[in-house]
C-alpha cells in the first residue's frame, strides 16, 4: 500500500505517529511538507491521502480558506475526473474545529477527517480515545473504498481513453461527439452516486441504495453506444424518426428492407433471426427494447460469441433491480430491491464498465 | 532608532496589540522588520552604532538562513559588543526569565511587548535603558529585591531548624547560601537552571532520590529575582511523576505578597499542601514538623484545576502548533505507543510547565486502561488483515 503525508510538521512526528498509531507499518507513508512538493507527489497514484489544511506560516495569517495550502492541493487532486489521484480517498487532518471550514473540505472531495486535538478544547479521556478510535475506523473503512473507488474509477477512465482514441468518436464536428460527452457524463454520475455517502438513515429508512442506481445510470450508457454504432442517415430521418432500415456503421444491418418483396428481416432478433416478414409488420417494431439492440450490435460487430454471456448477465440483472421498466411478474411477485441483489450490486457495476470497455474496444474494420 | 525585527505580524498585533496603527505612533523612534528581505535591504541602517535591536530569537528559523540562524545571532553580539552605543534584546517564547549582561538582554516575548510602551516612551525622552524593557516602569524592582533578600539573610538565625521525622529537602542557591537551614536534611543546590526542560530534570533528578516529606524552595533564584522561579518551580514538582510528588512544599520568602500576584503561577499557592513561609528557620522548624493532611493522586487533578496556565508564546498561532504537540502526545497515548519512539517530536516539549501541568491534570501521566490496550492490539490485527485483501494494483493508464 502507498500512502501520502501532506503536512507542513509531517517530520515533527506525524509521519511517525500516523505509521504507528493508524497505519501500523513502516515505510508505506510518504511525506511532501509543502504545496509544490505535494503537486509533484500527486502525479503518482497513491492509496489514501492524509491532507493538513494549513502547510506555511502565510496560511495562518489568511482569512479566507480558499486561499489555504491545503485547501489547493485538495482543488488540484479533485480538478478533473483523469487526475491520477481523483479516486484516491483523502483524510483531512486539522487543527481547527471549526465545522463550516471542515465542511467546506468535505463538499470539495475530501472523505473523511481529523481534528487534531487542542489542550483548550479538551474533553476528556474517553473523548481523546473515542478520536483515535474513529480515525483507526474511517482509516480500515478507507481502505475499502480505496480499492473499489479505484476499481470503478480505472474502468471510467479506460472508457474514457477508449472513447477519445475511438473511430467513431473522433471527428468533433460529428453528432458522435455530442454522445462522446454524454457516455462521459453519465460515467461520472455514476461514479458520483455509486460513492455519495449515504447516511445508516437514508439506508435503513429510506432504502437509499447507491449501488444499483449507478449501475442503472452505467447500463443506460448502452443506449448512447447503440446509437452511436448506428449509421444515423440510413436508419433515422431528420426528425429521428426510423422508418425502415436498422443500419450499423458498420454497413451490417439489425433490420433489413427489401423494397422489392415488400418484406423485411431482422439479422439478429432473439428467435427471428432471418426470418422474413412483410413490410406491413414493420410499425410493430417501431420501438425496440434496448436489450435486443445490444444483441443486435454484437453480433454485426462479429462480437456476440465472446460478449453474450456478460450482456446476458448484466440485463438479467437490470431487469430484476430495474426500477424504471419493472415487468408485471417483478410487480406482481418482486420487492423493490432484494438482499440477494443488493449483495452482488458492485460487482455488477464491475461488469457493467468491463462490457461498456470491451465494446468500445471491439476492432472495427 | 529602536529596530523591531520580529517575523510574527499576527502575534504582534492579536496576542500583543501592537498594530500598525500603534506602531505608526512611535514611527519617529522604532522601525519594525518582519521579513528576511527587509532585513537584507536595510541592514545598513539597521546595524549602525546606537541602535537598540529587538530580535525574535527565531527569526531566521523559517528562511533561507535557517543552518546558519545561529552564527548570525552570534554576529549581531559581536557587532553590539564592537558598538558602545548599541544595545541588543534576543526575545522568544520560549524564554520564562529576563537577563541582562552587559548590553545585550534576553527575555519572553510578552514581556517585551508588554513593557515595549515604556522603553520607547523613555526613550524618546533620551533615556536609553534595556530595564524598562525587561522589568516595566517599576525597573528598580530588582534592586529592590537584592537589597531584601541581602536583609532577610542578615537576620537569620544560625541555629538550624529541627524537623523530627521527617524527611526534608532543602534546595537553596548558589548565591545566597543559608547555612545549616535545617538539622537534618538533602540539601540541593539550584545554580543557573531556570529554563523549563531544566527545572524539569532537576525535579526527576531530585525528587526521585528518595520520597521527601517537605521540600522547601526559595522563593527566588535565576537571574532575575523578579521572575520569582520558586513559584514556577514549585509547579514542576507537582506536575512530575516522582516519589516526592505529593510532599509537602514550603516556599521561603522574603517578598510581599502584592509583589507575586501577577505571576503565572501564583496561585499554585491556592492548592494543597504549598505554603509560602517566612525566610526564618523557625518557621521552617513550625511549618516543617506541622502535620498536613495528606495529599494523594486522586487529588490531584482537582487540586491543578484550581488554576490556569497560559500557552507557550513560542508557536505559530495557538490552535496549530499546540495541537501538534498535543495532538501526537494524545495520539500516542491513546494508540500505545511511546511518545520517545516517535521520530521527530522534540521530547523536551514535554518538559513545558504548560504540557506538564495539562498532563498532570487530566492524569493522563500514566498509561491507558488494559480493555484499551487489547482494543489496540485488535485494531492492529485488523488493519493488518484489511490491508492483504484492501491491496490494488496501481493504474498502468498514463497520467494526464
Amino acid at each position: 500500500m502507498r500512502y501520502l503525508l501532506i503536512d507542513d510538521l509531517a517530520h515533527s512526528g506525524w509521519h511517525s505517529i500516523i505509521e504507528k498509531a493508524i497505519i501500523k507499518a513502516e515505510g508505506e507513508l510518504e511525506t511532501a511538507t509543502n504545496y509544490n512538493e505535494a503537486i509533484e507527489k500527486i502525479q503518482s497514484k497513491f492509496d489514501i491521502i492524509f491532507l493538513d489544511v494549513r502547510l506555511t506560516e502565510e496560511d495562518h495569517n489568511l482569512k479566507n480558506i480558499h486561499d489555504y495550502s491545503g485547501y489547493k492541493i485538495l482543488r488540484n487532486i479533485r480538478k478533473e475526473f483523469n487526475s491520477i489521484n481523483f479516486s484516491t480517498p483523502i483524510i483531512l487532518i486539522t487543527a481547527s474545529n471549526k465545522i463550516w471550514n471542515i465542511n467546506l473540505f468535505l463538499e470539495h472531495g475530501v472523505d473523511a477527517y481529523y481534528i487534531k486535538e487542542h489542550p483548550e478544547h479538551y474533553a476528556g479521556n474517553e473523548s481523546s480515545r473515542e478520536n483515535l478510535l474513529n480515525f483507526q475506523s474511517k482509516f480500515i473503512q478507507l481502505i475499502e473504498t480505496s480499492r473499489k473507488k479505484n476499481e470503478i474509477w480505472k474502468l471510467c477512465s479506460q472508457i474514457i481513453e477508449d472513447l477519445n482514441g475511438h473511430i467513431y468518436f473522433k471527428n468533433k464536428n460529428d453528432k458522435n461527439h455530442n454522445v462522446k460527452l454524454r457516455i462521459i457524463d453519465k460515467l461520472r454520475l455514476g461514479y458520483s452516486i455509486l460513492f455519495q455517502p449515504s447516511s445508516v438513515f437514508a439506508k435503513e429508512m429510506l432504502l437509499a441504495n447507491n449501488e444499483t442506481l449507478s449501475f442503472i445510470v452505467f447500463f443506460s450508457i448502452l443506449e448512447e453506444i447503440s446509437k452511436s454504432f448506428t449509421k444515423i442517415p440510413d436508419t433515422w430521418n431528420q426528425k429521428y424518426e426510423r422508418e425502415g432500415n436498422w443500419k450499423f456503421r458498420n454497413d451490417e444491418y439489425f433490420i433489413e428492407v427489401d423494397d422489392k418483396s415488400e418484406s423485411f428481416k431482422f439479422n439478429y432478433y432473439r428467435s427471428k433471426k432471418n426470418q422474413k416478414f412483410h413490410i406491413d409488420n414493420l410499425k410493430d417494431f417501431k420501438v425496440i427494447g434496448l436489450s435486443d439492440q445490444i444483441y443486435s450490435l454484437l453480433y454485426a460487430y462479429k462480437a456476440l460469441d465472446s460478449f453474450e454471456e456478460d450482456f446476458k448477465e448484466v440485463n438479467k440483472f437490470r431487469n430484476g433491480v430495474d426500477y424504471i421498466h419493472s415487468s408485471v411478474s417483478n410487480i406482481l411477485n418482486k420487492p423493490l430491491i432484494s438482499q440477494e441483489e443488493l449483495e452482488k450490486s458492485f460487482e455488477m457495476n464491475i461488469k457493467i464498465l468491463s462490457l461498456l470497455k470491451k465494446i468500445l474496444q471491439i476492432k472495427i474494420h | 532608532m529602536v529596530i523591531l525585527i520580529d517575523e510574527k505580524k499576527t502575534r504582534q498585533e492579536k496576542d500583543y496589540n501592537w498594530d500598525n496603527e500603534r506602531l505608526f505612533q512611535f514611527r519617529k523612534s522604532i522601525l519594525p522588520i518582519y521579513t528576511l528581505e527587509e532585513l537584507e535591504k536595510n541592514s545598513k541602517n539597521i546595524f549602525s552604532d546606537g541602535n537598540i535591536i529587538l530580535f525574535h530569537e527565531s527569526f531566521l528559523d523559517n528562511t533561507k538562513l535557517k543552518s546558519e540562524a545561529s552564527l548570525r545571532r552570534q554576529k549581531i553580539e559581536e557587532f553590539v559588543n564592537k558598538n558602545p552605543g548599541s544595545q541588543l534584546a534576543f526575545f522568544s517564547g520560549s524564554k520564562n526569565t529576563r537577563k541582562m549582561q552587559d548590553r545585550i538582554a534576553s527575555l519572553p516575548v510578552t514581556t517585551l511587548y508588554e513593557n515595549l510602551e515604556s522603553f520607547l516612551n523613555h526613550y524618546n525622552q533620551g533615556e536609553i535603558n534595556l530595564d524598562y524593557l525587561l522589568y516595566g516602569e517599576n525597573h528598580e524592582i530588582e534592586k529592590l529585591l537584592y537589597d531584601s533578600r541581602e536583609l532577610a539573610l542578615k537576620r537569620i538565625d544560625s541555629k538550624p531548624a529541627i524537623i523530627k521525622h521527617k524527611s526534608n529537602l532543602f534546595i537553596s542557591t548558589d548565591e545566597k547560601f543559608i547555612e545549616n537551614p535545617i538539622e537534618v536534611c538533602v540539601i540541593k543546590e539550584i545554580l543557573f537552571q531556570e529554563s523549563d526542560v531544566e527545572l524539569h530534570d532537576l525535579v526527576t533528578n531530585w525528587c526521585d532520590e528518595q520520597k521527601y516529606d517537605n521540600i522547601f524552595i526559595p522563593i527566588c533564584f535565576g537571574s532575575t529575582l523578579s521572575d520569582f522561579n520558586g513559584l514556577r518551580f514549585a509547579t514542576h514538582i507537582r506536575c512530575t511523576k516522582t516519589q516526592s510528588q505529593f510532599a509537602n512544599i514550603f516556599i521561603y520568602s522574603f517578598v510581599e505578597l502584592s509583589l507575586l500576584l501577577q505571576n503565572p503561577f501564583f496561585n499554585i499557592l491556592r492548592t494543597k499542601n504549598i505554603k509560602l513561609i517566612g525566610f526564618k528557620k523557625n518557621e521552617f522548624e513550625i511549618m516543617g514538623n506541622t502535620q498536613h493532611d495528606e495529599f494523594v493522586q486522586e487529588e490531584l487533578s482537582h487540586e491543578l484545576d484550581k488554576f490556569y496556565l497560559k500557552h507557550p508564546q513560542n508557536y505559530l498561532d495557538d490552535n496549530h502548533s499546540i495541537a501538534n504537540v498535543w495532538g501526537i502526545f494524545q495520539l500516542a497515548r491513546n494508540a500505545n505507543v511511546k511518545i520517545e519512539d516517535i521520530k521527530g517530536f522534540e521530547y523536551n516539549k514535554l518538559k513545558d510547565i504548560y504540557f506538564k501541568w495539562l498532563i498532570a491534570k487530566n492524569n493522563l501521566s500514566s498509561s491507558i486502561s488494559e480493555e484499551q490496550k487489547q482494543e489496540q492490539i485488535k485494531y492492529s490485527e485488523k488493519v493488518i488483515g484489511v490491508k492483504v485483501v484492501g491491496k490494488i494494483d496501481l493504474p498502468k493508464i498514463k497520467r494526464k
